[in-house]
C-alpha cells in the first residue's frame, strides 16, 4: 500500500492574500475557516496523512522565531534558492521554549477526529543553519540546543500526532561524515522516549552520494526529493526503512502525468526496495499559486486510485 | 567614460501615491485619464527626485505595476500564473513560461522619452534582465533554465534594449535581483547579461541584491560586460557610525573581493535599507561612503544608492531616506575634497 501526503506551507488563496495585506480585523476566523477547508480537502483527495496547511505561519520558522527565549527576529533572508525571504532568528543567548509553541502553532482542534495527523517541522541541524549563532560557541552545541528545543516540543504534542516529519533541506546539503553523525545523534536524542513515527524529509539536494549515511539516521522513513535526486544514480539496494517520494514538483506549475509518476515509483520500488513507500510534494507547495496545488492535489488522488487498481 | 565620483542614484521604484493606486483600480476610469495620472506620478517623482539632489534619476517606475510582472505581460510565450509569498504579507505574480519567448515590441520607450523630455539629470534606466525573468518563471516549455534564459536575452531583452538606445537611452541599469540565488548558476547570468547587451553601446549597470555573499559572484562576473555593480549592503550592516571593518560589516566582504581582483568597474553602493521604517542619518550614510572609498582607494568608482527599490517604504519614509542619502554623500565628498 501506497501512502500519499504533501509537506509544509500550503499556498493562501486571494482573499486570504488581499486580507493579510490589509491586515484584515477578521483574519483570525478568516485563517480558521480556510484551514477547515484545506484539511477537508485532503481528505477528500484521499490523502493518507493529513496535516495543517500553515498558512498563518509567515515562514517555516516563524513560530518559534518570534517565541523562543535567547532568539530575536533578524534581517529578511532568502529562503534557499527560492525568490522568498524570512525572518533570520539570531541566536542571543541561551535558547528555551515553553514547549507550547508548536501545541499553539497547530490547528489540533479542527482535525477530524479519524484523520491520522501528520506535523512538520524543521531538523535541528536546519534550524541552525537558517539562523545566526552569536551565542554558542560550536555548531555542535547549537544543534543541540535545537534538539532539546523540538524534543519539548515534540513531547507536548506527540500523543495527537501519527507522522512527524522532520523537514531537513540544510540538513540534505551536508556531506561530511563527522557533521552528519553529529546531526545523527541529536535526532537520536529527539526521537528517544517519543514512540511516534517519524520522516526525514531530505528535499532540495541530490542525496545520492550520502543516502548511506541517511539510511543509519533514526527515523522509520526517509524522504527522497526526486525532482532533485535522479533514480539512476543509486545501485539497485534493500532499503531498511520506509522512503517516501517528493515526486509531485511543489516548485513548477507543470503538471505531472500519472502515468509518468506511476513508471517512476516502480522504478524507484525496483531500485531501492523499501520497507514502506509513500507520494509527497517535493517541497511546501507554497512555492506554486493554490488553483495549481489544488490541480496537484488531484493528480496525487488520481495516482493513487490508478497505483490502486494495478496493484502497486 | 566621464567619471562622476559619489553620483547619487534611485534603483527603481517608489511607492505609488494611494490616491493613485485608487483611481488604476477604479473600472468607470477611461484608461486615458490613468496614464494621465501615471503622467503626472512620474513628473512627481522626478521632481522630488531632483529636489532632493540626485545626480541621476528616473521616473520611479511610476508606470510599471512591479520590475517582474510588468515584463511578463508584455512578453509572448509568458503569462502570469498566480501570486507567490515573497516574504510575510507580501506577494509577487509569479509568471510561466508555456511556449517558446518572442518579443512583441519595446515596452519601455514610452516611458524613457516622458523622462527623457522632463528630468533634468542625467538618466538611468532599469530594465528586467534575462535571467531574473527565467528564474522567477516557471519553466514548462524548455527542455533547460539555461535554454530558456538565453532564448529571453537574445529575443526578447537584446532587442529591446536595441530600440531603448536607439531613442537615446544612454545608461541602463539591468536588474538581475535573482542574479545570486543559485551560486553554481552565475556563469548563466553572466552569458545572458552580456547576451543581452551584445553589440550595443551604452553605459551598462547590473542591479543584485539580497545575497548571502556577493563575493560568490567572483571569478565569473569578471567576464561581465557591464559598467557598473548597483548592490544590497545596507540590509546586512551595522548602524553602528565609523569606517573601521566591524562597524561596517556589511559591506567588507565584497568590497575585500572586489578589491583582491583588482576590479575597476563602478559599485551603486547601497546606502540605505529599503525595509525599515528607520531613517539612515547622514553621518552614517557618509562613513558607508568613505569605507568604500577607503577600500577601493578611488571615490570615482564608487555610486551611492538604496540598496533596492524604495516602494516597500511610505513615500514620506522614501524620499526622508533619500534627502539623508544625499545630505550624507555631500559629507563624505566634503571629507574627500571632491
Amino acid at each position: 500500500m501506497i501512502n500519499y501526503w504533501i509537506a509544509g506551507i500550503y499556498p493562501r488563496n486571494a482573499k486570504l492574500i488581499e486580507s493579510t495585506r490589509l491586515y484584515d480585523k477578521t483574519l483570525k476566523e478568516q485563517f480558521k475557516k480556510e484551514k477547515s477547508r484545506l484539511l477537508k480537502i485532503q481528505s477528500d483527495n484521499k490523502l493518507d496523512f493529513i496535516s495543517d496547511p500553515l498558512i498563518d505561519w509567515d515562514d517555516n520558522l516563524r513560530p518559534f522565531t518570534n517565541s523562543l527565549r535567547g532568539i530575536e527576529r533578524g534581517p529578511l533572508t532568502r529562503y534557499y534558492e527560492n525568490n522568498t525571504f524570512y525572518r533570520q532568528p539570531i541566536i542571543k543567548s541561551k535558547i528555551g521554549t515553553s514547549g507550547n509553541i508548536l501545541k499553539n502553532s497547530i490547528c489540533f482542534d479542527l482535525f477530524n477526529k479519524k484523520s491520522k495527523v501528520k506535523i512538520d517541522i524543521l531538523d535541528p541541524f536546519t534550524f541552525y543553519d537558517l539562523s545566526a549563532n552569536e551565542f554558542y560557541k560550536s555548531e555542535e552545541e547549537a544543534v543541540n540546543a535545537f534538539a532539546g528545543i523540538i524534543k519539548k516540543e515534540l513531547i507536548s504534542i506527540k500523543n495527537n500526532v501519527k507522522l512527524i516529519q522532520f523537514n531537513a533541506p540544510s540538513l540534505a546539503r551536508v556531506v561530511e561524515r563527522d557533521r552528519l553523525n553529529m546531526v545523527k545523534k541529536a535526532i537520536e536524542n529527539i526521537v528517544r522516549g517519543i514512540d511516534t513515527k517519524t520522516c526525514l524529509n531530505l528535499w532540495g539536494s541530490d542525496i545520492s552520494n550520502t543516502f548511506e549515511e541517511f539510511q543509519e539516521f533514526p527515523t522509520d522513513i526517509i524522504g527522497i526529493d526526486f525532482t532533485s535526486t535522479r533514480v539512476d544514480r543509486f545501485d539497485k539496494i534493500k532499503m531498511k526503512k520506509g522512503l517516501a517520494c517528493g515526486l509531485i514538483d511543489a516548485k513548477n506549475t507543470k503538471m505531472e502525468k500519472s502515468a509518468d509518476v506511476i513508471r517512476e515509483l516502480r522504478n524507484i520500488k525496483n531500485v531501492f526496495n523499501p520497507e514502506s513507500i509513500s507520494i509527497t510534494s517535493s517541497w511546501d507547495f507554497e512555492f506554486i499559486p493554490e488553483s495549481f496545488a489544488d490541480r496537484k492535489l488531484q493528480i496525487m488522488k488520481q495516482i493513487k486510485e490508478k497505483s490502486k487498481m494495478m496493484k502497486l | 567614460m566621464k567619471k562622476f565620483p559619489l553620483a547619487t542614484q534611485e534603483i527603481g521604484s517608489i511607492r505609488k501615491p494611494r490616491w493613485l493606486v485608487k483611481l488604476l483600480q477604479d473600472k468607470n476610469v477611461s484608461d486615458e485619464v490613468k496614464e494621465e495620472a501615471r503622467s503626472d506620478v512620474a513628473l512627481l517623482n522626478l521632481k522630488l527626485f531632483e529636489d532632493i539632489g540626485l545626480d541621476v534619476i528616473y521616473d520611479g517606475e511610476a508606470r510599471r505595476v512591479e520590475m517582474y510582472e510588468y515584463s511578463i505581460r508584455r512578453i509572448e510565450g509568458l503569462q502570469l500564473a498566480g501570486k507567490i509569498r515573497s516574504w510575510d504579507n507580501k506577494y509577487y505574480n509569479k509568471g510561466r513560461c508555456t511556449k517558446k519567448v518572442k518579443y512583441t515590441g519595446p515596452y519601455h520607450v514610452d516611458e524613457f522619452l516622458f523622462v527623457k523630455e522632463n528630468a533634468n539629470r542625467m538618466i538611468k534606466l532599469p530594465i528586467t534582465g534575462a535571467y531574473t525573468l527565467a528564474d522567477w518563471s516557471y519553466n514548462e516549455a524548455y527542455k533547460s533554465k539555461e535554454d530558456f534564459t538565453i532564448d529571453l536575452a537574445r529575443k526578447v531583452i537584446r532587442p529591446l534594449i536595441k530600440d531603448l538606445v536607439k531613442t537615446g537611452a544612454d545608461f541602463i541599469q539591468i536588474d538581475e535581483p535573482a542574479a545570486t540565488t543559485h551560486p553554481d548558476e552565475m556563469q548563466l547570468v553572466v552569458d545572458s547579461f552580456n547576451e543581452s547587451i551584445k553589440g550595443i553601446n551604452a553605459k551598462f549597470g547590473i542591479h543584485i541584491c539580497y545575497s548571502e555573499d556577493y563575493s560568490n559572484m567572483y571569478p565569473e562576473v569578471l567576464e561581465m560586460k557591464n559598467h557598473q555593480y548597483e548592490l544590497e549592503f545596507a540590509n546586512r550592516d551595522s548602524w553602528n557610525k565609523g569606517i573601521n571593518h566591524s562597524n561596517r560589516n556589511g559591506y567588507e566582504s565584497f568590497l575585500k573581493t572586489f578589491r583582491e581582483y583588482g576590479e575597476k568597474k563602478e559599485i551603486g553602493l547601497g546606502v540605505l535599507d529599503v525595509h525599515v521604517d528607520e531613517i539612515e542619518s547622514p553621518e552614517l550614510v557618509r562613513d558607508r561612503i568613505l569605507y568604500a572609498v577607503k577600500m577601493t582607494d578611488n571615490p570615482n568608482l564608487v555610486h551611492v544608492n538604496p540598496d533596492c527599490g524604495l516602494r516597500t517604504r511610505s513615500r514620506e519614509t522614501s524620499f526622508a531616506k533619500l534627502k539623508n542619502m544625499v545630505i550624507g554623500t555631500e559629507m563624505a565628498k566634503k571629507k574627500l575634497q571632491l
